[in-house]
């Protein structure tokens, strides 16, 4: 048994280091800490989690590297080299009807949104006298995802207009000048920023003082410019041979920030209105906390149901649902005897999105124990795209020592590297 | 820098682009052609683009048009729906390009680092440029 546990062990470390090799720091993010593994220790601050969009690698950190309680997490579809063209469509599991309408593979998750996990923590645990060594390995996956007509049809709209881009004429040309010039086409940051930041401002300024000066430059018979040509001809066409840079820039600006603001707010937008999650975790205590030393496991499995009623793009309302399967030997009696466990965790949680502010509330209760249930508040700020400020009261499952508590920042990491400092 | 070597004929130089993403391609201007000379970069000229069938895109270029200006910038656009995974989804992006003048096909593919402009990091897009020069012999 123990040389299958070492196998895994070795398994899962080689796929972890062979992702390493292809990542970099901005791969790993320090944002929560719900993988399976730490989620069968007790190490997460929800015991109901519907991650998204998870990226290739993941580090978690709890309390600290001090107490080396630390887990990875690896998402295999990014290191899979799949046959064929990849594709948004694809990736989203976007297919489309004979009747051009759209439909969302409900199973796209268990290709995209699947990942595998190990923890390696030191523990004390409820009734024990001292820390405990434990390694745990887990697997989480997005089994279901139901999509309405609604949400569909807003979809294909969002990538409808992206798809044909700025339609304007003159815009279009401007877009094709700047980006001729190796210029990316802005973003949501650019759109949100342009009225604001000024160094932005003054690039895109002087890129539409270039565009204009190209168009109305001195043609050579021998070498005409075409693309000024047309440029000249819109211009003169609608009237406008006297626009200004400004004028230029903020017409540009808003058909294109119109064009993307849905589609980049698609992780809301395509929110499924149910989703079916799936976990599976397997850990290991070390009595004596020494490797040779006899050892006592804890099984788990969960589900977590999600309705999501929709306000509006940004605001949700989440209702979860859980059922969690635990068979557990991290139990001690007071001569010191481990002893075994079985019970199902049964609960819900009602979630609140309103912009950067999340509220939530969860509560489960433990069958075949009375007294023991876990009823947990927690509130998260979204500070920026990088950190974010997370708050959580409570009570755990056990009969003494349960209250939950947690204060913190989880934080992002940008080492500012080439390839975003265009 | 790709080189592409060819005779000066009249046969026109046909460019096939095949990206693969799970980024959207972006916009009116998906794939972008210029052709210009190292000493006036600035005085490019557009080469129209075609796009045949969904997510392939072809362009015909007249091999005289070339003697002036031997460089062809080929530049694909991307769009993320999710910021956070722009540089995720970067990294596994790639771009086929195809050269044919009818007596010489050549085939390019893009690395990532090499020409990839993942520009701000809160904008949801990112570009990869393909440089090749047309040699005549």
């Amino acid at each position: 048994m123990l040389r299958i546990q070492l196998l895994i062990l070795v398994l899962l470390s080689s796929a972890i280091i062979y992702g390493q090799e292809k990542a970099s720091i901005n791969d790993f993010n320090f944002e929560s800490v719900t993988n399976p593994a730490f989620t069968l220790m007790g190490e997460s601050p929800s015991e109901v989690n519907t991650p998204d969009d998870t990226k290739s690698l993941a580090l978690y950190i709890s309390n600290g590297f001090s107490n080396t309680n630390i887990a990875l997490e690896i998402n295999p579809y990014w290191f899979i080299d799949f046959e064929g063209e990849r594709s948004y469509e694809k990736y989203r599991g976007i297919k489309v009807n004979p009747d051009k309408s759209y439909k969302i593979d409900p199973f796209i998750g268990w290709k995209t949104n699947s990942s595998f996990s190990l923890g390696y923590l030191n523990k004390k645990f409820v009734g024990f006298d001292e820390e405990k060594k434990v390694f745990a390995i887990g697997f989480r996956t997005t089994m279901l995802k139901l999509y309405n007509k609604t949400r569909v049809e807003k979809l294909r709209k969002a990538i409808e207009i992206v798809d044909k881009g700025v339609q304007q004429p003159l815009n279009e040309l401007f877009e094709y000048y700047f980006n001729a010039e190796g210029t990316n086409f802005p973003g949501w940051g650019s759109c949100t920023e342009i009225n604001n930041d000024k160094d932005l401002q003054d690039k895109f300024h002087q890129l539409a003082q270039d565009f204009l000066e190209r168009i109305f430059d001195e043609q050579d018979p021998d070498d005409p410019d075409d693309f000024a040509i047309k440029c000249k001809e819109v211009l003169e066409k609608s009237g406008r041979e006297n626009m200004t840079k400004e004028e230029v820039v903020s017409e540009y600006f808003e058909e294109r920030c119109n064009n993307i603001e849905t589609f980049v707010n698609n992780p809301k937008t395509i929110k499924p209105i149910f989703r079916l999650d799936g976990a599976i975790g397997y850990s290991h205590l070390f009595k004596e906390n020494e490797i040779n030393s006899s050892t006592a496991s804890r099984f788990g499995s969960w589900f977590t149901a999600d309705v999501a009623i929709r306000f509006n793009d940004r605001n949700y309302l989440n209702i979860y649902a859980i059922g969690k399967y635990l068979d557990d030997e991290f139990n001690i009696n007071n001569n010191g005897e481990y002893f075994k466990e079985i019970f199902w965790d049964i609960g819900g949680k009602l979630e609140l999105e309103l912009n950067r502010i999340k509220l939530s509330y969860e509560y489960l209760k433990r069958s075949g124990f009375d007294n023991q249930y876990r009823s947990v508040g927690n509130l998260t700020f979204q500070i920026n795209e990088k950190m974010s400020f997370t708050g959580g009261f409570g009570r755990d499952f056990p009969i003494v020592d349960n209250l939950v508590t947690l204060l913190g920042i989880n934080w992002g990491l940008d080492m500012g590297e080439k390839s975003f400092s265009k | 820098m790709a080189t592409f070597k060819t005779t000066l004929d009249d046969n026109p130089l046909t460019i096939t682009i095949i990206p693969s993403s799970d980024a959207l391609l972006d916009g009116s201007n998906k794939v972008l052609i210029t052709i210009y000379n190292e000493d006036e970069p600035k005085k490019w000229r557009k080469i129209q683009v075609e796009e045949p069938r969904s997510k392939k895109f072809t362009a015909d270029i007249v091999k005289i048009r070339l003697v002036k200006r031997p460089l062809i910038k080929i530049r694909t656009n991307f769009i993320v729906d999710n910021v956070s995974l722009k540089e995720q989804i970067a990294k596994v992006t790639t771009v086929a390009y195809q050269l044919d003048d009818t007596t010489n096909t050549e085939n390019y593919v893009s690395i990532y680092d090499e020409g990839f402009d993942l520009g701000a990091s809160d904008d949801e897009t990112f570009s990869v440029t393909q440089r090749i020069e047309v040699s005549f012999i």
